[in-house]
């Protein structure tokens, strides 16, 4: 303290009394509406638009920005912040978007520590309860130990991608909703290593070292395509609509879609594996938020929303599918392989049938969901049978 | 809370195999990358980040969110359920009510710098923990918006004049004091090298000066009857020792190259030459003129912060690579003085400008900046005395202190290097003015650090100051079209009193007669001596 004697303006009853001379009898403003001067995404102003909306410091050459003139400070040889040449995607009002979600730190953090409060509570009676004693032997020392594993570098690498797209993001929603997708794929990562350590502490036999798994990313075949995708998305791609587009409504909503969903989730289900459905369950819904964020931004916000270059951006998102959707054609086909080494095979389930309609119901729902909103045309049934002459 | 804690010390003390402590995942992070041909940072550094430096503070995801929802529970608890119920937003007052205006919205920017800033380094940096850890950052940075933003959000709904808490975002776009805001925060943060960013932002801006900004502010704000802001930006300050050891990572994880020193001193100087420029005067205006009650001199507090222990202890821990403190910090420890009150002139010259209402030092206070700044009336009080004689606060007065000022010959310039405005024939801080001319068109510098600054990377700070944006608008049309007229259509939201009567509306503005004059052309420049 620097002071020995201090007194709370709020408590001091002398200090509060002087207080109240001063202040006004009435309201000096009967209008409170906060941010009056920025459109609503709903009836109502919400807590998500009050804590960040137009936070953004930015000028009007950045559409929808409330200042003028030019940033006081650029990057060495004058180019500034905050630039619209960021992305060949256009738009009218850069502040209009919306995360459908409404998640701002608080919510975003209250549900993501529920999720891990689950997560403990779930391992603790996996570990503890018997369901640890179901699980297949081979299935955990091959599948999980190197093939879960090398999907932690997935996740990590789509984590990184989102670096420069959170820098390059036009406006303060959207920026913190690529934040809270990326934080979502660190977590992910994470997550899966959490379960292989807890594997390691089960089974004494099992070994939570990821030079295996990394040994599977970068060398096996099977993950040779998805790993170039994350490569060039996080490294060599720089228009980072394109860069969020190409991850969530492409390459997840069908590479990973399958992965998580038709494979870990699945499978480990007929192999006694109660836990990395668990796990991956937490994965998929980090998937859907992003899922949503993604088809905010680019359908409603960049389309459906947008007054002037709705058509400009169509174009785009079908010149970044198509551009996009043979590689992760390619991941999907080279991943299918990973079926010859599952130990439990199960028809219906296992089987080319059984897998055809795993890879049909994720590409017919991408197809529904990403690829006839702007008229994406592509050849459903070759897409298809390529990705089975992986199997 | 003291139950959760107990269940996680008896789980570290006696380990389960049915649980994974985070340290244990954490401990993984390195082997998470892998090498790959093209992998690089798409905003890559002059210097060299080592790929193996670790992260201080080892969180991870869920980790992370289990302790910040609990600190989100105790804050918007405290402000929605305790602060409430005692009215707290009428129990303010207003000399700080309205300087809170300011001052949240001000924070709000520099945090949203921080968000791309951390985002950069999360890109250029190579290791995995480093990554983690500027992630995490990310993450602090968009509460801190939410925060600062939200402090603003409550005196908007809760006090008893919402107007500029309001819509601050909107009104800052006249502000000539913003502009040092967006300089130190808005771009220093962000925009540059990914190192140099992080020197501007967690070496110098967290490091140095959120122990003066935040612990200083909160005990001020308490003084004058405000808990809001302690209840919110103590809980932002829970965050900083992670953000300043991100910083102090960054710094390990260069000083493997020899080449480094080449360049890190300069940046340090820059950085904190940048951050100083706008914060020392800033904090100064806000604590000792935006008070009725007061609390420790600001030049004492920056001396024991800022002076003895960043420059002191904290660089000290960076000598041992050879790190010395920033050639201005003297020039520094004199505007610690004196900079807080040229710009409070400043700021009173220019209320109109500001979206907050303001009142001239009354007796007491004149008392208290005499006690503690001798010399302070001679050279300020002076003036505010015949500012108030002249009809400061009078709305049919006509009489404006910007107009005072320009009559006597005291011109405003902006300094083309911070972005503040600054008045060479009365300033009393460490300025030694210099006007230079490049391409044909005139620049004012405050003093040559910055003017240095400049001349290496002109093309750096190349903009519209203030004056050269609204030159020619008559003042009451610019103040209206920033939006800062309250709902009944003409009386001002920035006024020169704290009074309900006799408020300042649009038509006494325009009875100033004052339109934006461009100060470099009508005043006497001076070429730079040679």
């Amino acid at each position: 303290m620097s002071t020995n004697i201090f007194t709370r303006g709020m408590v001091d009853p002398e200090r509060q009394a002087c207080i109240q001379e001063v202040v006004p009898k009435a309201p000096l403003e009967t209008k409170r509406d906060h941010i009056p001067f920025a459109k609503r995404g709903w009836r109502r102003l919400t807590e998500y638009e009050a804590v960040m909306l137009h936070a953004q410091n930015s000028l009007d050459a950045v559409p929808g920005s409330q200042e003028v003139g030019e940033v006081v400070q650029k990057w060495p040889g004058g180019r500034p912040n905050y630039g619209v040449e960021s992305t060949a995607a256009l738009s009218s009002n850069w502040f209009h978007f919306r995360d459908p979600s409404k998640r701002w730190f608080m919510p975003y953090v209250k549900q993501k520590n529920e999720e891990g409060q689950t997560a403990e509570r779930a391992m603790k009676s996996w570990a503890e309860g018997g369901d640890a004693e179901m699980m297949n032997a081979a299935w955990r020392e091959h599948i999980l130990a190197r093939h879960y594993g090398a999907f932690v570098y997935n996740e990590y690498g789509l984590f990184s991608a989102h670096s420069t797209t959170v820098y390059g993001g036009l406006s303060d929603l959207i920026k913190t909703w690529i934040a809270e997708a990326a934080f979502d794929k660190n977590d992910a990562g994470q997550m899966i290593q959490m379960q292989r350590v807890l594997l390691s502490k089960v089974f004494p036999g099992f070994d939570a070292d990821l030079a295996e798994a990394k040994q599977a990313w970068t060398e096996d075949k099977s993950w040779k395509p998805a790993r170039e995708f994350v490569e060039h998305i996080w490294a060599e791609t720089y228009d980072w609509v394109e860069q969020l587009w190409a991850i969530h409504a492409v390459y997840d909503h069908i590479f990973g879609q399958f992965v998580r969903r038709e494979f870990f989730q699945r499978l480990g289900g007929i192999h006694g594996d109660t836990l990395t459905p668990f796990i991956q369950n937490q994965a998929l819904t980090y998937h859907l938020q992003a899922r949503d964020g993604v088809t905010a931004l680019c359908f409603k916000f960049l389309i459906e929303d947008e007054p002037v270059y709705a058509q400009h951006n169509r174009r785009y998102l079908r010149a970044w599918t198509g551009r996009y959707l043979p590689q992760v054609g390619r991941a999907l086909k080279a991943f299918l392989a990973i079926y010859k080494e599952v130990p439990v095979k199960i028809d219906g389930v296992t089987c080319r049938e059984g897998v055809r309609a795993s890879v049909e119901r994720v590409v017919d729902d991408w197809a529904a969901r990403f690829a006839e909103p702007i008229n994406f045309k592509f050849n459903r049934a070759a897409f298809i049978d390529d990705v089975l002459s992986g199997y | 809370m003291s139950a959760n804690m107990a269940v996680k010390q008896a789980l570290k003390a006696n380990p389960v195999p049915s649980s994974v402590d985070p340290q244990e995942v954490h401990k993984w992070l390195q082997d998470f990358t892998w090498d790959f041909k093209g992998k690089t940072a798409k905003y890559p550094t002059k210097y060299e980040m080592d790929v193996n430096t670790r992260e201080q503070f080892k969180l991870t995801a869920k980790e992370y969110a289990r302790m910040e929802s609990i600190k989100e529970e105790r804050q918007y608890g405290t402000l929605l359920d305790g602060l409430d119920r005692l009215d707290a937003g009428n129990k303010v007052h207003p000399k700080w009510g309205e300087v809170m205006k300011l001052v949240s919205n001000f924070l709000e920017t520099g945090e949203y710098g921080a968000i791309a800033g951390s985002a950069l380094l999360w890109d250029t940096a190579q290791s995995p923990e480093q990554r983690n850890g500027y992630l995490a950052q990310v993450i602090d940075e968009i509460r801190h918006v939410n925060q600062t933003a939200y402090v603003n959000y409550y005196y908007g709904k809760h006090y008893y004049d919402p107007a500029g808490h309001t819509n601050m975002r909107q009104l800052r776009a006249i502000n000539p004091l913003y502009p040092g805001v967006k300089r130190a925060f808005g771009e220093g943060f962000l925009a540059g090298d990914a190192v140099e960013s992080s020197i501007n932002l967690q070496l110098v801006g967290e490091a140095c000066f959120t122990n003066p900004l935040i612990v200083s502010l909160t005990e001020w704000a308490a003084a004058n009857g405000d808990e809001i802001t302690p209840t919110v930006f103590l809980s932002i300050e829970t965050d900083e020792l992670r953000h300043m050891a991100n910083g102090y990572q960054t710094i390990v994880s260069i000083m493997n190259n020899p080449e480094t020193m080449k360049y890190l001193q300069t940046d340090l100087d820059n950085a904190f030459w940048t951050q100083h420029k706008f914060l020392t005067p800033f904090v100064g205006v806000a604590l000792e003129y935006g008070s009725k009650y007061k609390v420790e001199p600001w030049a004492k507090s920056w001396n024991r912060w800022v002076y003895e222990d960043w420059a002191g202890i904290w660089l000290g821990r960076l000598q041992q690579f050879g790190v010395k403190t920033p050639k201005c910090l003297p020039d520094a420890k004199k505007d610690a003085v004196w900079a807080h009150h040229d710009l409070a002139l400043l700021a009173l010259a220019l209320w109109p400008l500001t979206g907050i209402r303001m009142e001239l030092p009354d007796s007491l206070a004149m008392e208290w900046f005499e006690a503690n700044y001798p010399g302070w009336y001679n050279h300020y009080g002076k003036i505010y005395e015949e500012w108030r004689a002249a009809g400061f606060e009078d709305p049919k007065s006509g009489f404006c202190g910007a107009l005072w000022l320009m009559e006597r010959g005291h011109g405003i310039f902006v300094d083309h290097a911070s972005g503040l405005p600054f008045c060479p024939s009365l300033a009393k801080s460490s300025i030694k003015p210099r006007f230079t001319e490049y391409n044909g068109k005139r620049y004012a510098f405050a003093e040559p650090y910055g003017e240095r600054q400049w001349l290496l990377e002109p093309e750096r700070y190349e903009f519209q100051n203030f004056f050269e944006q609204f030159e020619g608008w008559e003042l009451s049309d610019l103040v209206k079209a920033a939006g800062g007229v309250r709902s009944d259509g003409k009386t001002l939201i920035a006024q020169p009193h704290l009074r309900d009567t006799d408020m300042w509306t649009l038509d006494d503005l325009k009875r100033i007669n004052l339109t934006i004059p461009d100060p470099m052309k009508i005043l006497n420049w001076q070429p730079v001596a040679q």
